[in-house]
């Protein structure tokens, strides 16, 4: 029976992956029209129904306009307000009956528009602030709450009562980690604090990595929570599993290179949850037992604890290096937090320190006013902990320096500066398949930019593939794909735009058509500078 | 009951399935070192607009191929030469077919049409075989040549190759 089922919900699964996705047939205004005054509204025409997940309406600072789409037959409808002249992104996210997501953007013009964007603002809503503020609590809890089940299950005969707090931290940690998902949503729509329905919450969210991490991480911390009391060494386990996938979401798991950034995190975090998460049941255990008995343990606990530091300072150093690549990248706000950060972990170092060179042998002389200062000692360095996770929780908010920022040749505004004269802003390269890519963009003294593409095969000898096309997305943002046709001119394949001048993370994806059966596809990250 | 509803979910599923909007393979599945007939399902035009051509890659691997003939469609046969030459029996073998175009056809977006070859599979168990397909209408073309990459499904993909995968 139960293979019969088996071999039933697997061919499900397949007729169902054979069914259509919906397309996007056009769109009223065209893409990159220029129209005399506001169109009443904006319509999506697809092949079939579709739902909108996300469809907003951008001005050219980034901000939102209008977000609030009506689905018609097969149609999607923005319905617009009177526009002030200027260049609008339209991105759209729907789903398909089969429930497969699709997505794109387009701009249009209303007006007379300069050729240039100004610099904008970044788009950053009132969630930043809420999601960054969540993302510390749930950090908090998840670090101690794990690394607390893990000291219990090294030490389960002499931490007993301290079960149903560490319980409470894992049930709160995951309650969190399922929130993640609604946050996330809240993030990329960018609506106005209480605006948005919760079913669009969970709709745009789902997909992101950051959600489906916290998916995982809630389960598994559900998990260790039920197990903590009967076998606290699989709870352990468990807890250890949802630390890890923090090493799957976020910035580290879009850094390259991906194979060493995603795992570095994830032990970095590990290690950090076992230091955190200790502190609160080493303070009980000074509080509760015997002075000799808690001066016996913390000598135990630091056998344990100091062979850790380093293999955690060296991930955090690894993954400092993968991110900022050097002091120039100190000076964004983002090198700033990760100094504040780095500050926090020295305090907690040399109260470490002092706890176990100085005050542990004090209290296993015996004395009340060991323990007092022993007590106040690890507060302090939990304080510093939940210092430390905070600005990781900020950290996640920023865009790290890396990417294109080093890869800038002058100034760092080049991207979207229209001053200076046809100067490179940019240069990138990229392999796939075998093929090489080298791309580079130039600012037009005109305001714009020209990015011009060549391709070469394996050997190294230059190509000229039957088509070109560029897609410009931001994930970070919630920005579906721009996608342009280049046109060949010379050896290279020319684009030029206006389009790139939204602060934060892209990704610049450059699709060649080798040969007419042959299509490859060179992703890069790109940073835009504020 | 249980079973009774799965298998009315499974009737469903099955009136469901022919809708498919992708080009793809009849048999999804085939034996290694075995004659293969391929069938290439054509289930739509380019949003709107009919199918004229329709050119499959057979992939590297595959030595011979033929089509089977079509009415109202001209075939015509691509070589490429092998390298090395393939030795059966006293005869060497120098080329193989590497695509084959229907051409001259007119196929309306509303109807369903197949184009069949007949081929023999490598004797490689566990692989997959892709058959890299453009589908040109009167308006656009639609490429279904895109292959998964280690690791990605093939559901992600907006234009999937038609594939076989080589079982026992």
């Amino acid at each position: 029976m139960s293979r019969l089922l088996l071999v039933i919900v697997v061919w499900l699964a397949a007729a169902q992956a054979a069914t259509a996705h919906a397309m996007l047939l056009d769109t009223t205004p065209a893409a990159d029209a220029v129209l005399d005054e506001t169109p009443a509204e904006v319509l999506l025409r697809f092949s079939e129904p579709v739902s909108p997940v996300a469809v907003r309406l951008l001005d050219a600072a980034g901000a939102t306009v209008v977000a609030d789409p009506v689905a018609r037959d097969a149609s999607v409808v923005l319905a617009l307000p009177p526009l002030p002249d200027g260049n609008y992104l339209l991105s759209w996210r729907v789903v398909s009956t089969d429930s497969h997501p699709i997505g794109g953007a387009f701009r249009f013009a209303v007006g007379d528009t300069p050729a240039a964007v100004a610099a904008p603002d970044p788009p950053r809503s009132d969630w930043t602030v809420v999601s960054a503020i969540h993302r510390g609590i749930y950090l908090s809890l998840l670090l101690l709450g794990a690394g607390g089940a893990a000291f219990l299950a090294a030490f389960r005969q002499r931490a007993t009562g301290m079960v149903r707090r560490n319980r409470l931290l894992l049930l709160g940690a995951a309650l969190l980690a399922l929130s993640l998902v609604p946050m996330q949503g809240a993030l990329l729509l960018g609506m106005p604090l209480g605006a948005a329905p919760i079913g669009d919450l969970l709709a745009a969210g789902s997909g992101s990595p950051i959600a489906k991490g916290g998916l995982a991480s809630a389960l598994l911390l559900g998990a260790a929570a039920i197990l903590l009391t009967r076998a606290p060494g699989m709870a352990a386990l468990a807890a250890a599993g949802a630390t890890a996938t923090l090493g799957f979401s976020g910035h580290a798991a879009t850094a390259d290179p991906q194979w060493l950034a995603a795992p570095v995190l994830s032990v970095h975090a590990l290690l950090a949850g076992l230091w955190a998460g200790a502190l609160l049941p080493l303070r009980s255990c000074v509080a509760r037992l015997p002075a000799p008995e808690a001066a016996s343990m913390l000598r135990a606990f630091s056998r344990m604890a100091v062979p850790a530091v380093a293999p955690l300072l060296l991930a955090g150093g690894v993954l400092t290096l993968i991110q900022v690549r050097g002091l120039a990248g100190f000076a964004t706000p983002y090198g700033t937090v990760l100094a504040l950060k780095m500050a926090g972990v020295v305090l907690m170092l040399v109260l470490a320190n002092w706890n176990r060179s100085r005050l542990t042998p004090r209290l296993s002389l015996g004395g009340f006013a060991a323990v007092r200062r022993l007590r106040i000692s690890i507060g302090l360095e939990i304080v510093a902990a939940l210092f430390v996770v905070a600005s990781v929780a900020v950290l996640g908010h920023l865009p790290p320096p890396r990417a294109l920022a080093a890869q800038h040749d002058t100034s760092p505004h080049a991207l979207h500066g229209g001053h200076q004269q046809s100067s490179v802003a940019m240069k990138w390269e990229a392999e796939a398949q075998g093929y090489h890519l080298q791309a580079q963009m130039t600012a037009r003294a005109a305001g714009g930019h020209d990015i011009a593409a060549r391709f070469a095969n394996a050997a190294g000898s230059p190509i000229a593939p039957q088509e070109v096309e560029l897609a410009v997305s931001s994930p970070a943002l919630g920005l579906e794909a721009i996608k342009r046709r280049m046109q060949p001119e010379g050896d290279a394949f020319v684009l030029r735009t206006s389009d790139i001048s939204l602060p934060g993370e892209w990704q610049i994806d450059v699709i060649a058509l080798i040969s007419a059966f042959e299509r490859v596809r060179f992703s890069s990250a790109a940073l835009v500078a504020p | 009951m249980i079973f009774r509803a799965l298998l009315s979910a499974v009737t469903l599923a099955a009136f469901v399935a022919p809708a498919a909007a992708h080009i793809t393979l009849e048999d999804s599945e085939a034996a290694p070192g075995e004659r293969y007939k391929a069938v290439l399902r054509v289930g739509h035009g380019c949003s709107g607009s009919p199918t004229t051509t329709i050119r499959v890659q057979i992939p590297d691997g595959i030595t011979a191929a033929q089509p089977m003939p079509k009415h109202g469609w001209e075939i015509e046969i691509v070589h490429a030469p092998l390298d090395p030459p393939l030795v059966d029996g006293d005869r060497e073998i120098t080329e193989r077919i590497s695509e084959i175009h229907w051409l001259g056809g007119k196929l309306p977006e509303e109807y369903y049409d197949e184009f069949v070859f007949r081929t023999r599979l490598p004797d490689t168990p566990g692989a997959t075989l892709y058959f890299p397909v453009v589908q040109e209408c009167e308006e656009k073309v639609h490429r279904w040549i895109e292959i998964p990459a280690e690791g990605q499904n093939a559901d992600e993909l907006s234009e999937p190759a038609p594939a076989v995968m080589l079982t026992n």
